[in-house]
C-alpha cells in the first residue's frame, strides 16, 4: 500500500512528499529524514539566502528618488492586492443582490435586458486576470497540439512529408512572437472585425491565443516526428503481419509507442506558449497577466516595481506548476512507470 | 499444390554510405505442407533477410517467393512470424497482444468467440495464470510464449520462427523448444524456423538448410533429418546418428562456410564428439 502510494508520488513529481510520508509510516526514519532535509532544507537555504541579499541590496539602490522594492514591499503589495481582490467580490456581492432586487422589482423585463441595463463595470481582479492568461494559453496551446501532433505523425511516417515541412519548421521555429504579433492582430482584426470586444472570442484574446499557437507549435512538431519515426522497427513489423493496416498501425502502434516522446513536446510547448503569451498579452491589450504588467508600466503610483515583481514571480509560479503537470502526464504515459502502479 | 517455393532468390540492400549490399544470391529450396525446415548458419548472413522475404516483410532484389502458388508481395496473417525478440507490445497485457491479432484478423467473429480464441491458445502455451500481466511482468520465456500464441491464434498455414528461443536460457529453451515440436506434431503445423544452433536445428527439423558466409550468402547444403516423430529428447541426443548429422553441419559450418570476401569462421567450440545432452554452445 505504502510502496503503492509512493510510486504515485515519484510518476507524478512529487517526490517531496515521499520522505516525510516514510517518517511518518516509521520506515527508515534517520536516513529519510536526511533526504528531507536535502530536499527541502538546501533550496530553503538558498532562498533565505536570496531573500536577504535582495532585501539588503533593494534598500541601497535608489530610483527616481525611490528605493528598489525589496521582499517586505513586495510582500505588501501582494497583500494590497488580495486587500483589492476582496474588496471587489464584496462588490461583487452587492451588484448580484442589487440585480436580484432589480429583477423582483421589474418582472416584466429579461434577464439580458436588464442586465445591459445595469452591468457591472468593475475592472478584472487579478485573479481573473490569470484566469485569463491560463485561458488563453490552453487555448493557443490546444489549436497548436492539434495541428502539431497529426503533422508531426505524418512527418514521422513519411521521410518525403518531413522533407516538405522541415523548411517551414527551420526557417519559422526561431520567429519571435513580437514579430508574429502585427500580422495575426491585423489578419484577425480584418476577419474578426463584428466580433464584440466583450464576447468569449475578443479579438484580443484570439490574437494572442494564435501567436501563442504560431511559438508553441514547433516544439510539439518535432517531438511528435522524432517520437514516431523513432517507433521499434519490430513492432512495425508485428503491425504488418497482423494486417493493422493504416489506421490500426497509427493509433494501435505508432501513437502509443511515440506518446512519451509526444507529451515531451507538448511539455517544451507550454513552456514556450506561457513564456510568449505574456509578451503577446502586453501587446494585444488581452486582460491577463501581460496586460497588468503593462498597465503597471504606464502608470506610476508609489508601488508598480512592486506591483510588476508580483506578477512575475506569479508567472514563474504558474509555469512551474505547468511543468510540473505536464512531467507527471508524461510519466503516466510513459511505458514502465504507470505501467508499475497499475 | 505446391506449399512453399523460393527461386532463385537474391537480396542486396541500398545503403545511404556504403552503396550496394549484396546479402543473398542465389537461393532456391522448397518445402511441403507440415514440414518442419529449419535455415542455419553464422550471425548476419542473412538469414532474418531470408526470413522476412518469407513473410512478406520485405521483397527479394531477384528470382521469387511463392507461397501456395501466388508469389508473396506482402505480408498476411496465413504467415504469421514469432519474432527473434518477442516484440510484444510493452503497453498491452499478454491477452491484450494476443486480442490486437485475434481482432485483426477475425473481424467478423463475435467478440465472445474472439475472447475464446486468444484465451484458449494462451492457455495451450501454459499462459492461463498470467494473461493480464503485462510483458515486463513475466519471464523471458514467457513472452516468447505469448508471442508464440499470437502467431497461432492467427490460425496460419506456416509458421516463420525467426530465432524464437535464441535469447533464452538452456533449460527454458529446450522446454520452449519441446513444446514447439508438440505444436507442430498435433496441430499439424508447417514451420519454417532461423537458427545458428546447430543441435536445435537438427532436434527440431525435417530438413537442415545450411547457409554459408555473406556476402552473397548462399546454400551450400541441405541435410534431410530423419528422426521418428513425436521426437523424444535424451533418445535423439544421446544417439549415433544425431552425432553423425551434427558432424556434418559443423563440418560445413567451420570449413565451407566461408564464401568469397567472408571474414574467416570463428574455430568450432565443441566437437561432435564432446557428448551434449542439451542443445545449444552454438557457434554464433
Ligand atoms: N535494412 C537493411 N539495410 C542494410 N543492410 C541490411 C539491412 N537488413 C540487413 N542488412 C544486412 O544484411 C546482413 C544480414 O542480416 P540478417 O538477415 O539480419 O542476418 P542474420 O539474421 O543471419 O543474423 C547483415 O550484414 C546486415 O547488416
Ligand atoms: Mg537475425
Amino acid at each position: 500500500m505504502l510502496n503503492k502510494i509512493i510510486l504515485y508520488l515519484n510518476v507524478l513529481g512529487l517526490t517531496w512528499f515521499v520522505p516525510p510520508l516514510k517518517m511518518v509510516c516509521g520506515q527508515d526514519v534517520a536516513y529519510e529524514a536526511k533526504r528531507f532535509v536535502r530536499m527541502i532544507g538546501l533550496p530553503l537555504i538558498a532562498v533565505v539566502i536570496f531573500l536577504f541579499l535582495w532585501h539588503v541590496i533593494a534598500g541601497q539602490v535608489k530610483i527616481k528618488g525611490q528605493i528598489l522594492p525589496g521582499p517586505v514591499e513586495v510582500t505588501a503589495a501582494a497583500g494590497k492586492m488580495y486587500r483589492d481582490y476582496q474588496a471587489s467580490q464584496a462588490n461583487y456581492v452587492t451588484y448580484q443582490a442589487d440585480f436580484a432586487k432589480a429583477q423582483t422589482e421589474y418582472p416584466q423585463m429579461s434577464e439580458t435586458e436588464l442586465r445591459e441595463l445595469m452591468p457591472y463595470t468593475a475592472a478584472p481582479t487579478y485573479l481573473d486576470q490569470i484566469w485569463t492568461s491560463l485561458k488563453t494559453v490552453f487555448t493557443g496551446f490546444v489549436i497548436a497540439s492539434l495541428i502539431a501532433i497529426p503533422l508531426g505523425i505524418l512527418c514521422g511516417m513519411s521521410a518525403a512529408a518531413f522533407e516538405m515541412i522541415n523548411p517551414f519548421i527551420q526557417v519559422f521555429r526561431p520567429v519571435s512572437p513580437l514579430a508574429w504579433l502585427p500580422i495575426v492582430a491585423i489578419i484577425v482584426g480584418a476577419t474578426m472585425a463584428d466580433v464584440p470586444a466583450n464576447s468569449f472570442w475578443a479579438k484580443s484574446y484570439v490574437v494572442a491565443a494564435v501567436v501563442v499557437t504560431l511559438c508553441s507549435l514547433w516544439a510539439t512538431l518535432i517531438n511528435t516526428a522524432n517520437g514516431v519515426a523513432q517507433v521499434d522497427k519490430d513492432y512495425l513489423n508485428v503491425a504488418k503481419v497482423l494486417n493493422l493496416g493504416w489506421f490500426g498501425t497509427i493509433f494501435k502502434v505508432v501513437l502509443p509507442s511515440a506518446l512519451p516522446q509526444i507529451f515531451n513536446g507538448m511539455r517544451l510547448s507550454i513552456g514556450v506558449g506561457w513564456m510568449v503569451l505574456i509578451a503577446a498579452e502586453m501587446l494585444s491589450q488581452n486582460p491577463g497577466l501581460g496586460k497588468f504588467v503593462w498597465d503597471m508600466y504606464q502608470s506610476s503610483s508609489d508601488d508598480t516595481l512592486a506591483l510588476i515583481m508580483v506578477a512575475v514571480l506569479t508567472i514563474g509560479v504558474i509555469g512551474f506548476i505547468l511543468d510540473r503537470i505536464m512531467i507527471a502526464l508524461q510519466r503516466m504515459v510513459s511505458p514502465g512507470a504507470m505501467l508499475a502502479v497499475r | 499444390m505446391k506449399f512453399l517455393e523460393i527461386i532463385n532468390v537474391a537480396k542486396h540492400f541500398n545503403h545511404p554510405t556504403k552503396g550496394k549490399i549484396e546479402v543473398l544470391s542465389n537461393i532456391n529450396f522448397s518445402m511441403k505442407k507440415g514440414e518442419f525446415i529449419t535455415v542455419i548458419g553464422h550471425s548476419g548472413c542473412g538469414k532474418s533477410t531470408l526470413l522476412n522475404m518469407v513473410a512478406g516483410l520485405d521483397l527479394p532484389s531477384g528470382g521469387s517467393v511463392c507461397f501456395e502458388e501466388k508469389e508473396v508481395m506482402r505480408p498476411v496473417p496465413e504467415r504469421a512470424v514469432v519474432f527473434q525478440n518477442h516484440s510484444l507490445l510493452p503497453w498491452r497485457t499478454v491477452i491484450g497482444n494476443v486480442m490486437l491479432a485475434v481482432n485483426s484478423v477475425f473481424k467478423d467473429k463475435s467478440k465472445k468467440e474472439r475472447l475464446e480464441r486468444a484465451e484458449h491458445w494462451l492457455k495451450v502455451v501454459g499462459l492461463k495464470d498470467h494473461m493480464h500481466k503485462y510483458p515486463h511482468e513475466i519471464s523471458g520465456g514467457q513472452r516468447q510464449r505469448t508471442g508464440l500464441a499470437r502467431a497461432l491464434a492467427m490460425g496460419p498455414e506456416l509458421m516463420l520462427f525467426d530465432e524464437p528461443f535464441g535469447a533464452l536460457d538452456e533449460l527454458t529453451r529446450s522446454q520452449l523448444q519441446d513444446e514447439s515440436l508438440r505444436l507442430h506434431f498435433e496441430e499439424n503445423l508447417s514451420v519454417f524456423m532461423v537458427t545458428h544452433s546447430v543441435d536445435e536445428a537438427i532436434y527440431m527439423s525435417d530438413k537442415v538448410v545450411m547457409m554459408n558466409n555473406g556476402p552473397n550468402a548462399t546454400i551450400g547444403k541441405i541435410l534431410e533429418i530423419d528422426f521418428p516423430r513425436p521426437r523424444e529428447r535424451l533418445k535423439i541426443f544421446e544417439s549415433a546418428q544425431f552425432a553423425h548429422y551434427r558432424n556434418e553441419c559443423i563440418r560445413f559450418l567451420f570449413s565451407r562456410a566461408t564464401g568469397g570476401t567472408g571474414e574467416p569462421a570463428p574455430a568450432p567450440v565443441a566437437t561432435a564428439e564432446t557428448p551434449i545432452v542439451v542443445p545449444g554452445a552454438a557457434p554464433a
